[in-house]
Order: structure tokens, then C-alpha cells, then sequence
């Protein structure tokens, strides 16, 4: 990997975010979708306790909180990467991104952080008028512990995405493997289902292994919960650890996909 | 300064084969096509070159080869000692880049934040900066449209500011592939005068792709054509010309005649030269030895023969002289 400038990345950031801000119904989308998504939830919910005070070791409440914290987080991911990606590789846009003295990896994850940040200040919003107007929801254990861990849940959907948008130059439609994307980070987050409703063996896995916890399931754990600083470091550590493997693994397809793969057009 | 050497490049494409839907869904059948067959060439610092070829021929396969898009399956490729594919980002850093049909400036947002973008990314100095602008609002009068979101301009706007954008890093290389298709005249000569001005006063090596022959003949010194993934033809675009300076077009409409008379026409016309086309009154003809006493040889054949009411003769234009080369090509 040659030197990068990191400085000249911050401008991709700044697009990222622009291109974001350029659509002007997305304040009111947002807060709609998060309304919605959590009356569904509710209700869902409600009928699943049934007559039961405690499931799983969360009370009613509790719960509420959860599905509350799981929408308001994975809103945040709504830009469909993988959908773009494909449709540049397929007009052959990419091209141009290829011919610019950059490093491909580093621009997307770049954009990509530029084009969460002003939806993440929307989700905040939606969450506060939500908590003005609706229900209020218990306050975080350690805020900055909550942030660090959202920051780590953006850049494991990232390079999540990247590598499953690589894999776009293979497939002729991107349908197949958006629907991949949304299956694997809904599941195994911990989006639908608190991920310690699994049988136990499945909890292990999921929870301590894999790095889609961190994505929804952690975060909130971490939110609702206390975390010792031991603890804490063990997880940036293992979490930090994903990332990195996630990212060398989009490294590598890249360069895979470079050598092998014809762009089209022309 | 851009040294290449017997690139051969093919491609791997899935086929699918009508009616066959099952087979098709378990088992895919490629055909593999071989865009570039073996091609070198070597390109001098400050050259203007024009490179022709049909659709098909191979031309953007090469372009996206000397870019580093693509990796030649043999062969090698220098640009200034480096191998662009190998080295992508290295020589990127001095290569501008503008393909006709497609655009890298950001739909949404205005021209500006896509050149500012720009800018960062190459490095750009304020003033430097400044200095280009300025210089390609002159010359392009983007200055206007610059503050449009790039969705909302026209075609002809479009291009001037991807062009623009092409620039910003003023590069010392540039690839222009098919960068004036679907322009009006008017923009057309701006961006044509743009390419010279960038070539003879700024010293800048320029690889121009067009389908427009009369633009070749104007703007390159030299011509490159490729057929078929081979290069057929590498020099002087005047050499081209003066091979064909006899030639001669011959166009005449005469009066109507019987069937009889119409076979001994075009017995003579065929003795003449080349029928390039005919209708029911007139029809054209190419002739290899357009001195003036054949022409009138010619004519006087063909007055014989039918009564002309009308005739044009002009010298072959470029583009017949391409097609004639193609058509050989073709044929053998």
C-alpha cells in the first residue's frame, strides 16, 4: 500500500455529505420511517409478550428501548452502496474513479462516512422528537462509550458493503446481493431480534464472533448496559480487529476484480 | 515518452443461446473475443495523434489499456517509464482523461464542487487553480455554468465543463475519446480550438479518438488506424492524403436512357474508375487519375453514351480515403 494523504480524503467526506444535504425530504423521511418502523415494532412486540412480564431478561420497557435504539441506528445506513457501485461498474463510471491518483478503498469509506453524518444529525433529531412527543427512552450508561461503538458499527457496515459491492463485478444485477446485504446485516445485528434470543450455541457465535453484532446488537448493549473499561477495550480491540479484516478482504477482491474483470463501455 | 509494445488483450463473454433457458441457468458457454491482436506503437512528447478506428476495432480497449484501467494480457506499456496499470495512481497524477459518453463530474451538485474536489486531489495550488479557471472560462466559458448542479445543464454545457474538468490538473498527457460527439457546431470549434491551443502553445501529448474524419484531418499531424484489434495504418495524416491527391470524384446526372444504353454506360464508367453510387438519373464515380485531360477522356466517353445535363467534380475527402482504406482491409 502506497503513502496516502489522508488530508485529500476529508474532501470526499465533504461530498459525501453534500450530496446528502442536496436532497431536501430526507428530514421529513427520516422521521417518518422511524415513527413508522417502531409503531410496527410495538405492536409486533406486544403481541409477542403477550401476558409475559420479562422475555429474555428485558421487561416490556426495555424492549421498547431496544427497538427504538435498533431503528435509530440502522436508518443510518440507507444509502444503497451496492446499488450505485453496480450501476457505475455496469456504465463503466468506475472508471473515472480509477483514473484519479486515489486510492479506490479509502475514497468509498471516505463518502461514505461524509454521506452517514448528516442523516446520523436527522436520526438524533427524530430520536429527540420521538422522545418529546411519544415516549421518552432511558438515558445512555456511558455516551461516549454509545458514540465510539456507532463509530465502529459505520465503518464495519462500510467495508462490509465494499466488499459485497466488489463482488458486483461479477454479477450482471445488483439485486441479488442487496438482498444478500440486508439479509446477513439484519439477521445477524441483532436488528430484528436481540441476538441473545438465540440458543446458546448461536448466541456465542453470533454475539462474540462474528462482526455483524457489532453493527446493531452491541451498540445497544453497550448503551443499555454497563461496560467496565476492561471490557469495553476488549470489545474496540475485537471490533477494530473485524475492520481491519474486512478491509483487507476488499483490498484484495479489488485487486482481483482489476486484473480480471473488463470494464464495460467504449 | 509513451512506448508501447505488443499489447494483446481479449476478453472472456458469456453467450447465451436462444431457447435454451434451462441450459443456460446450470451451465454458461464463452466465446472469447480478441479486442487488441498485438499492438505497438510509440508516442513522442508534444504529439497530437489521431486514432481511427471502426466501432469494435479496439480502439477504447487500447485507450483504457495506456490509461491503466486495463491490464494487457502480454505486451507492455511505458509512460514515462512507468506502467500504468501497475502504477496506477503514480501516473494518473499527470494524465487527464475525457470520455465522450460518459462524465466523472458529480450529477447532483454544482460544477464547482466537483472541481474543487478535483483540485484536492491532485494538489492543486490556489493560484494555480485560479490561473486554469480563468484560462478555460476563456476558452470554454464555463464561468457562467459553474455554479449550476451538473444534472441540470445541457449537453453542449455538459461537456465543456467535463472537459474543463479534465484540465484542472493540467496534465501533460491527455486521452480524448470521442470528446465532441453530440456537440453543436458552435462548441464543437471551441473545443477543437481548445485542443490545438492545449497542443501547439502548451506543449501537451494529446491521443484523440473521433469519428469525425474532417476533425483528424484538421487538428492531427498524425494518424493512427486500427482494424480489427491491429493497427493498420501509423503516420503522417499529409502522407495519407497525398497517396490519394489524384483521386478524383466524379458526379453527373444525365437524361434518360433506355436499358441498352444504360449497360454501355456503365461499361465505360466501369473502364473509368470505381462507381461509388447510382441512382436513376445520375451517379458518381471515383476516379483513380483525376488529371485534367483523363477527366475529359472520361466525360467524353460518357457523353457518347447519354446526353449530361449536370456534373460535379471534387477531390476524394478524407473520410473516403479512411473508408477506402477499411474497405480493402475488409476485403482481404
Amino acid at each position: 500500500m502506497k503513502r496516502l494523504k489522508i488530508s485529500k480524503y476529508f474532501e470526499w467526506l465533504k461530498m459525501g455529505a453534500k450530496i446528502q444535504l442536496f436532497d431536501r425530504g430526507i428530514l421529513l423521511e427520516n422521521i417518518f420511517n422511524f415513527i413508522f418502523q417502531i409503531f410496527l415494532s410495538y405492536f409486533l412486540w406486544k403481541g409477542i409478550y403477550g401476558s409475559n412480564k420479562i422475555l429474555n431478561g428485558r421487561n416490556f420497557q426495555q424492549m421498547i428501548n431496544y427497538i427504538i435504539l435498533s431503528v435509530g441506528i440502522s436508518n443510518i445506513f440507507v444509502y444503497p452502496n451496492i446499488y450505485f457501485m453496480s450501476m457505475d461498474i455496469k456504465s463503466g463510471n468506475i472508471a473515472y474513479t480509477l483514473l484519479k491518483p486515489i486510492d479506490y478503498q479509502m475514497q468509498f469509506i471516505f463518502k461514505n462516512i461524509g454521506i452517514v453524518l448528516p442523516i446520523l444529525v436527522i436520526s438524533i433529531f427524530s430520536v429527540l422528537v420521538f422522545q418529546i412527543f411519544i415516549f421518552s427512552i432511558d438515558m445512555p450508561v456511558n455516551f461516549i462509550y454509545f458514540v465510539i461503538s456507532v463509530f465502529l458499527s459505520l465503518l464495519t457496515v462500510i467495508t462490509f458493503d465494499f466488499i459485497l459491492g466488489m463482488v458486483c463485478f461479477w454479477t450482471e444485477n445488483s439485486w441479488g446481493v442487496s438482498t444478500l446485504e440486508f439479509a446477513i446485516v439484519s439477521f445477524f445485528s441483532g436488528r430484528l431480534i436481540p441476538l441473545d434470543f438465540f440458543p446458546k450455541n448461536f448466541r456465542y457465535l453470533f454475539i462474540e464472533i462474528l462482526p455483524f453484532s457489532g453493527i446493531i446488537y452491541t451498540p445497544i448493549d453497550i448503551y443499555q448496559n454497563y461496560w467496565s473499561a476492561n471490557d469495553f477495550l476488549m470489545y474496540l480491540i475485537q471490533q477494530s480487529g473485524w475492520i481491519i479484516i474486512l478491509l483487507l478482504i476488499g483490498r484484495y477482491i479489488f485487486n482481483i476484480a482489476r486484473n480480471h474483470v473488463f470494464i464495460n463501455g467504449g | 515518452m509513451i512506448e508501447v509494445d505488443n499489447i494483446k488483450k481479449s476478453f472472456v463473454i458469456p453467450v447465451k443461446k436462444d431457447g435454451r433457458f434451462l441450459k443456460n441457468l446450470m451451465r454458461r458457454e464463452y466465446i472469447r473475443k480478441e479486442a487488441v491482436k498485438g499492438i505497438s506503437f510509440s508516442i513522442d512528447k508534444g504529439e497530437l495523434i489521431g486514432y481511427i478506428g471502426l466501432n469494435g476495432a479496439g480502439k477504447s480497449t487500447t485507450i483504457k489499456m495506456l490509461c491503466g484501467i486495463l491490464k494487457p494480457d502480454s505486451g507492455s506499456i511505458k509512460v514515462n517509464g512507468l506502467d500504468p496499470f501497475e502504477n496506477r495512481r503514480e501516473n494518473n497524477m499527470n494524465m487527464g482523461v475525457l470520455f465522450g459518453q460518459r462524465g466523472q463530474l458529480w450529477t447532483d451538485l454544482p460544477v464547482q464542487d466537483s472541481f474543487l474536489l478535483l483540485k484536492k486531489i491532485y494538489n492543486v495550488s490556489n493560484e494555480d487553480y485560479k490561473k486554469r479557471i480563468e484560462f478555460l472560462d476563456n476558452e470554454l466559458n464555463i464561468g457562467e455554468i459553474m455554479k449550476i448542479p451538473v444534472r441540470k445543464l445541457s449537453l453542449g454545457q455538459r461537456m465543456r465543463c467535463e472537459f474543463a474538468g479534465s484540465l484542472i490538473h493540467w496534465p501533460s498527457i491527455i486521452y480524448l475519446d470521442e470528446p465532441t460527439i453530440g456537440l453543436d457546431i458552435l462548441t464543437k470549434k471551441k473545443a477543437l480550438s481548445l485542443i490545438k491551443k492545449l497542443n501547439e502553445k502548451c506543449g501537451k501529448t494529446i491521443i484523440f479518438t473521433t469519428h469525425n474524419m474532417q476533425d483528424i484531418e484538421d487538428l492531427c499531424d498524425r494518424v493512427v488506424l486500427i482494424d480489427n484489434g491491429k493497427i493498420i495504418y501509423d503516420g503522417k495524416t499529409q502522407k495519407l492524403k497525398a497517396s490519394y491527391t489524384n483521386q478524383k470524384i466524379l458526379s453527373i446526372t444525365f437524361d434518360y436512357i433506355g436499358n441498352n444504353d444504360k449497360e454501355n454506360l456503365i461499361k465505360v464508367l466501369k473502364k473509368s474508375g470505381k462507381i461509388l453510387n447510382t441512382c436513376n438519373n445520375s451517379l458518381q464515380l471515383l476516379i483513380n487519375d483525376g488529371k485534367i485531360h483523363n477527366m475529359k477522356n472520361i466525360l467524353n466517353e460518357i457523353n457518347k453514351v447519354c446526353e449530361i445535363t449536370d456534373y460535379d467534380i471534387s477531390s476524394i475527402k478524407f473520410e473516403n480515403i479512411i473508408e477506402n482504406i477499411y474497405t480493402i482491409e475488409a476485403k482481404s
